[in-house]
């Protein structure tokens, strides 16, 4: 505002006048400090300045000096009269007036009032000793202190607003130390009133409780099945607490102690963390304060319980203690259920018969067969034997089933929900989580579920090996607690339940034949091969293979079962040459001949055995008897008793194969023979007969030759040396005539038989080492005695001399010798009848006459060099005959000679004999295969239980094979247009499955 | 009751008026005779039987024939009444013949001599081929080929008696019970000789029909059937070759039964010349014929040969029926398929 507008508007009353020249106007203006109104009639005087003077505040409170001379000038405004109850408040009472200048002064003035200001306390009485101070402030400004609180009036005091303020001084806690009011009003002659209050406060300590969880695990006690010696591996069933106090004025303090329960008592309470210190009496104050106490609580019986921390009443005053501080907790039980396979269970297994036709039937049986679901573990053996797992690989393998219990809600305090169950393995262990049994998805480890999800429903899962171990049960499974972070720093809790793990892995490198040979024994196992020899012990021992299986880690009483897994080529033509005839209803061949590798057919699991201290084992099973059955070794732990199930090339039971080593070996038959020969003498190797025998999964091997003296061949009787010319025949291609193979040959030919092949086979050396060898002789002719032949009448013959000029060919029902055999003449009887021509007689017509009857004498009977049957001989004369000069004829009656028979070949049963025929080299081949054939047993009479009649089979000249066109080698005779120089279609299943560890007796 | 079984029977009472028997005997039925009735000998003489024996014998079966011109020849059998083989283990059979030379070329002797052993009760049947050892031998000379014997050696003529062990040729010992016997030649048939192996066992099993392909059979109970067998020599290509029989049997072909049903078990044996006999076992059912006195019963059954032996080979064939008593034929046939 500018001087104009002030004089205007505030000495509105008061006249300005134009000022001498040199002086100055000197104006004091007299206003209200409440309201600023104009004061009038106060008075006014210049206490000191060059131009004194006195005046009064008029109307618009202004005093008004003319004329002042210049200079500093001091008014002094003395409030009397009317305005006795006024107080100056401010004044501005001195100045400088200037020449020609105005200079106001304003001095603010208010009337008197009291202020009554009251200091109320809350509460506590107490609180009066302590000492406060009260200011006020605003258009006036007092303090008071006072000692104990009450109030105090303030006076006189500027009317106007004020603020008042209390501080509490001194010890003590409050609210607020300092407490104020505005606008307080002081009323111009009147008193204001104030009341403040202080609260005091009190210490209120407050018992704390915190938990690492709100539950403790319950040790099930599981390790009481370890074994002695061991580590014990207890549950983490220790839960931390800490105890504390809050006080809300610490500096009031509190010296109380805490008394720490829990109700009902399924927790022990321990001071230290290895629960050796049980908790005694209440905590002191001074572990409470500053705290925290640390407390663990060990679990001992599951179900919820309260933990309490109860606080001595307190002793001091201004402290209130609060509480008691409760935790609700609970002690809890987890658990697991582990199952595993039991073998009574698999045992107890609808039998799934495998002689069923076709086998397919047996394989679907198979395949549908259910394995009975595993069994839960108990907890003893969950530690004491471990679940044993194999090692997974390709899904091969099984889980073990693992169920997580439901958890008992009673006993899980509220706020737990979200706590975690966790699922840990140990460091080290290669365990891995599943949500099915077979494929499906993995869950990694440590595996989580919470609290709630638990409680609702137990929760399945399969447990899979993904590492071999070191040791027995080096794996374990740990189910435990954990919860997200916050609050006390916390562990994961571990071992709520546990359970140890056993993981192997049969190692399928090491699976093998176990096989050494012994000295003097035969070897049965070409190992390079891989062909095992049947038939080198009786029948089925000469089946029993030894199955060596071997698991990583080396550890001892392991299961194993070990198989023969059926190649899917077996019994056909792949494997064995021919497939086997469909009339061999596979379900009706005897099992005896069928290989066995369990210990009861129609059950599932195959021959097993606990493991040694390497890790090994040997298990024995046997082969089938079918020559060309190649098999596969497999083994698998009996945890895995859906490997049982395994087939070779099957669309789903090949799926999941054990361990296996493929194409482990094929049946195979061996057998040796030992040629004799006569020194000097030499008729005909062996040639390519082992070909035919190779095609029917036997190996033909062959001796170092044995030769007898021919000293000794020639003391022998009956004779085996005879002319070649007498002992070798065969019948032409056409089938009309015999032929001989050595015409007038009289060179030794060597003739053996029945009467004598024995001293020959004899020399044959017998070895443990090659138990079946076939002795065998091969030579010109084998013959053999065949009792007397009919008796032949030969009708008249006209002879004019004896002996006759023309001998009298005559033929037998039997072969001959000479000498035979039987020993004795070639002609066993003979009667001769003669006439003689008498030209006279008949009235010179001529006749007959003179008949007379004579005995043939031996002589009379002999064999022609250059003859071409065998069954052919010569009346050379007749004893006693005398020719008449006329003529003669002679008829021959009763004629019946020493017979014989010859062969192509004989199996004895100390050797074989074959008779050389140099006009069929491959049919004497055939001959050796077809005698071998004989000494074993073919064509075969006697066959395994269940398989059909061989149909071409027929008994003449032995058991023999009538295939088409008569070209089987087992037909009964040779050379034949048609020969397939092998075993037929039909003939050769049946010498496959043939017994050939002994020779036909 | 079949359709096929009514022409069947008018067919029988026709052939049953006219008593004409579609039998053939080629052999010389009244030598065979002889030869049965010269090989009939005590037993003991069957178990020791040697060279001398088997001289005498063929002499005296050499004394049939007229040895200028001996017929083609006959087949004759002889076996003891009963062997022990608990004592023993040899059961004899005394095969005899007698043949013209032409005869031995037309049919070669050895190869083709078979003896049906048949176990009464039990309805098996062996087939042996006595004369052919057990060995691989030289090929037999086939009937037939070659040159004929000339009009000098046609004449020449052969007596034989061969001792046949049935326990050696069967490589094993008989089942005790009643045999039957029957010797072939290829179209000769010998007499059937009875022997009794051990004792009968006291109630034999029953037999049970087994349907064959082919086969059929009806009932037929009337008082008398005469043994009929009705085969035509040979049927067109593509047509059924059927074999119709009657017999009218009972225990002595092992036909036992209680009621009015019964099994009965016979062969029919197809046999062609140096090849393998086909041998058709017939399990079926026979009726209880009307009357009283010991228990007959009737069979009456159809075969079709081509579909009851599927691999019947063409050719010719001698034909014989098996009724368990008996061998009936031969009935020459011939297949053409």
């Amino acid at each position: 505002m500018g001087l104009f507008d002030k004089l205007k508007g505030k000495g509105a009353d008061q006249a300005v006048l134009p000022c001498q020249q040199g002086k100055g106007v000197l104006l004091v203006r007299v206003v209200r400090s409440d309201n600023g109104q104009p004061v009038s009639g106060a008075s006014v005087n210049i206490a000191n300045g060059a131009t004194p003077g006195n005046g009064a505040s008029n109307g618009g409170g202004t005093a008004s000096f003319n004329n002042r001379d210049p200079g500093n000038y001091t008014v002094d405004v003395p409030l009397t009269g009317a305005l006795a109850n006024y107080k100056i408040v401010e004044q501005e009472n001195s100045g400088t007036v200037t020449a020609g200048g105005t200079k106001i002064l304003t001095v603010k003035v208010a009337p008197l009032g009291h202020l009554q200001v009251n200091v109320v306390h809350e509460k506590d009485k107490a609180a009066y000793q302590h000492e406060v101070e009260i200011t006020v402030s605003g258009a006036d400004q007092a303090s008071q202190v006072l000692p104990g609180g009450g109030g105090h009036r303030f006076g006189p005091l500027a009317a106007g607003k004020y603020t008042v303020t209390v501080t509490a001084r001194g010890k003590g806690a409050w609210e607020h130390r300092i407490v104020s009011q505005q606008n307080v009003v002081v009323p111009a002659g009147g008193t204001g009133q104030a009341q403040l209050k202080l609260k005091r406060l009190s210490n209120v300590v407050t018992p704390k409780i915190e938990t690492e969880y709100k539950v403790v695990l319950k040790d099930r006690g599981l390790s009481a099945h370890q074994a002695v010696g061991e580590v014990l591996l207890k549950a983490d069933d220790v839960t931390r607490v800490e105890l504390s106090l809050e006080q809300s004025q610490p500096a009031i303090g509190y010296s109380g102690k805490g008394q720490v329960t829990v109700a009902p008592g399924n927790v022990d309470i321990f001071t230290d963390a290895a629960c050796t210190l049980p908790l005694a009496g209440k905590t002191a104050n001074n572990l409470l304060l500053p705290g925290p106490c640390v407390l663990y609580l060990k679990g001992k019986t599951a179900g919820r319980f309260t933990l309490e921390l109860l606080l001595d009443p307190p002793t001091e005053p201004f402290v209130e203690v609060k509480g008691p501080a409760r935790e609700e907790m609970g002690c809890v039980e987890l658990k697991f259920t582990l199952h595993r396979h039991d073998a009574a269970d698999i045992q107890g297994m609808a039998d799934i018969d495998p002689d069923v036709h076709p086998l397919s039937k047996y394989h679907k049986a198979l395949r549908d067969a259910k394995i009975p679901p595993q069994k839960a573990m108990t907890d003893a053996q969950k530690v004491a034997d471990g679940r044993l797992l194999h090692v997974q690989s390709s899904d091969h393998h099984d889980r073990a089933r693992l169920v997580l219990e439901k958890l008992d809600a009673a006993h899980w305090p509220a706020g737990t929900d979200d706590h975690q169950i966790s699922l840990v393995q140990a460091a080290g262990a290669g365990l891995t989580l599943h949500d099915k049994q077979h494929k499906g998805s993995t869950l990694a480890l440590p595996h989580r579920l919470r609290v709630k999800d638990l409680k609702a429903k137990s929760t399945e899962l399969w447990l899979q090996a993904g590492a071999v171990g070191a040791a027995w049960r080096d794996q374990v499974l740990s189910m435990g607690l954990d919860r997200a972070a916050g609050g006390l720093a916390h562990t994961p809790k571990l071992r709520g339940d546990w359970a140890r793990v056993t993981a192997v892995q049969v190692d399928a490198a090491q699976l093998a034949v176990s096989y050494t040979v012994q000295p003097n024994q035969p070897d049965e196992w070409n190992a390079a091969g891989k062909r095992w020899y049947i038939n080198l012990r009786p029948d089925p021992d000469g089946r029993k293979i030894k199955i060596k299986a071997k698991i990583t880690p080396a550890l001892a009483g392991v299961k194993l079962h070990c198989m023969l897994a059926p190649d899917k080529a077996n019994q056909s033509a792949t494997n064995s040459g021919k497939d086997l005839p469909s009339n061999w209803k596979w379900g009706t061949v005897e099992a005896a001949v069928k290989h066995s590798d369990k210990p009861a057919r129609k059950k599932l699991l195959h021959n097993g055995a606990d493991t040694d201290a390497q890790g090994q084992v040997e298990v024995e099973v046997t082969l089938s008897r079918f020559g060309g059955d190649i098999f596969h070794l497999g083994a698998y732990i009996d945890q895995d008793p859906h490997l049982a199930k395994y087939v070779d090339e099957h669309a789903d039971l090949s799926q999941r194969k054990p361990a296996l080593l493929e194409d482990a070996l094929q049946v195979w038959r061996r057998f040796w023979y030992h040629e004799v020969k006569v020194a000097g003498i030499v008729v005909k190797g062996f040639g390519n007969a082992a070909d035919a025998y190779e095609d029917v999964m036997a190996e033909m091997k062959d001796e170092p030759a044995v030769t007898m003296p021919r000293l000794t061949a020639d003391a022998i009787n009956p004779p085996v040396i005879y002319p070649k010319h007498m002992v070798s025949f065969y019948l032409n291609a056409a089938g009309t005539a015999y032929v001989n193979n050595f015409p007038g040959d009289a060179g030794d030919g060597l003739v053996v038989g029945d009467s004598n092949e024995s001293q020959f086979m004899a020399l044959a050396v017998k070895a443990a080492d090659k138990p079946v060898k076939v002795p065998m002789i091969n030579v010109h002719g084998l013959w053999i005695a065949d009792g007397t032949s009919g008796s032949r009448n030969v009708g008249w013959q006209q002879v004019n001399a004896n002996p006759f000029a023309a001998p009298v060919p005559v033929s037998f029902d039997k072969e001959m010798l000479d000498p035979p055999l039987q020993g004795g003449n070639l002609l066993a009887a003979g009667t001769w009848n003669a006439e003689d021509w008498d030209p006279a007689a008949n009235g010179g017509a001529g006749a007959w006459g003179n008949p007379r009857p004579g005995v043939l004498a031996a002589a009379d009977l002999s064999l022609d060099p250059n003859r071409s049957s065998p069954y052919a001989a010569r009346i050379t004369g007749a004893t006693g005959l005398v020719v008449s000069p006329n003529g003669t004829r002679v008829r021959f009656s009763g004629l019946a000679v020493n017979g014989g028979t010859n062969f192509l070949g004989t199996s004895y049963p100390d050797g074989i004999v074959n008779c050389y025929t140099p006009n069929d080299e491959v049919d004497f081949i055939n001959t050796i295969t077809h005698e071998l054939g004989h000494t074993f047993k073919q064509v075969a009479k006697v066959y395994p239980a269940g398989v059909p009649r061989h149909g071409k089979q027929y008994d003449q000249d032995g058991s023999h094979c009538n295939y088409k066109n008569k070209s089987c080698l087992m037909y009964e005779s040779g050379p034949q247009k048609v020969h397939l120089d092998r075993f037929c279609e039909i003939c050769h299943p049946y010498v496959l499955v043939q017994d050939m560890h002994q020779p036909m007796p | 009751m079949h359709g096929w079984r009514a022409a069947w029977t008018a067919a029988l009472a026709l052939l049953a008026t006219l008593a004409i028997a579609r039998e053939v005997k080629p052999m010389d039925p009244e030598l065979s005779q002889h030869i049965a009735q010269t090989l009939r000998l005590p037993d003991a003489a069957y178990f020791d039987f040697d060279q001398a024996a088997q001289l005498r014998l063929q002499a005296a079966l050499a004394g049939l024939v007229n040895p200028d011109t001996p017929p083609p020849g006959a087949l004759g059998l002889g076996a003891p009444a009963r062997a022990r083989q608990a004592l023993l283990p040899t059961v004899p059979v005394l095969v005899g013949s007698v043949r013209n030379a032409r005869r031995d070329w037309q049919v070669n002797f050895a190869p083709n001599l078979r003896l049906l052993v048949r176990h009464v009760a039990s309805g098996r049947l062996d087939l042996l081929t006595p004369a052919i050892s057990m060995r691989r031998g030289m090929k037999p000379m086939r009937s037939g080929a070659g040159v004929p014997p000339g009009p000098q050696q046609a004449a020449d003529s052969l007596a034989a008696v061969q001792r046949v062990d049935l326990h050696e040729r069967l490589g094993q010992a008989l089942a005790p019970g009643d045999y039957r016997v029957t010797a072939l030649v290829h179209d000769w048939v010998s007499n059937t000789v009875a022997l009794q192996v051990g004792a009968p066992p006291a109630a034999p099993p029953p037999l049970a029909p087994q349907p064959h392909a082919g086969v059929q059979a009806a009932a037929d109970n009337r008082a008398q059937l005469p043994s009929l067998v009705q085969l035509p020599a040979q049927a067109p290509p593509g047509q059924p070759l059927l074999l119709k029989l009657a017999l009218q049997v009972g225990a002595e072909a092992g036909v036992m039964g209680e009621g009015q049903g019964a099994t009965w078990a016979g062969h029919l044996l197809l046999v062609p010349l140096d090849e393998a006999v086909q041998v058709l076992p017939l399990r079926v059912p026979a009726a209880r014929a009307q009357g009283g006195g010991p228990a007959r019963f009737n069979v009456l059954c159809q075969v079709d040969l081509l579909q009851a032996l599927p691999e019947l080979a063409d050719g010719s064939y001698q034909v014989y029926v098996e009724t368990g008593a008996q061998v009936l034929g031969p009935y020459p046939l011939r297949v053409t398929r």
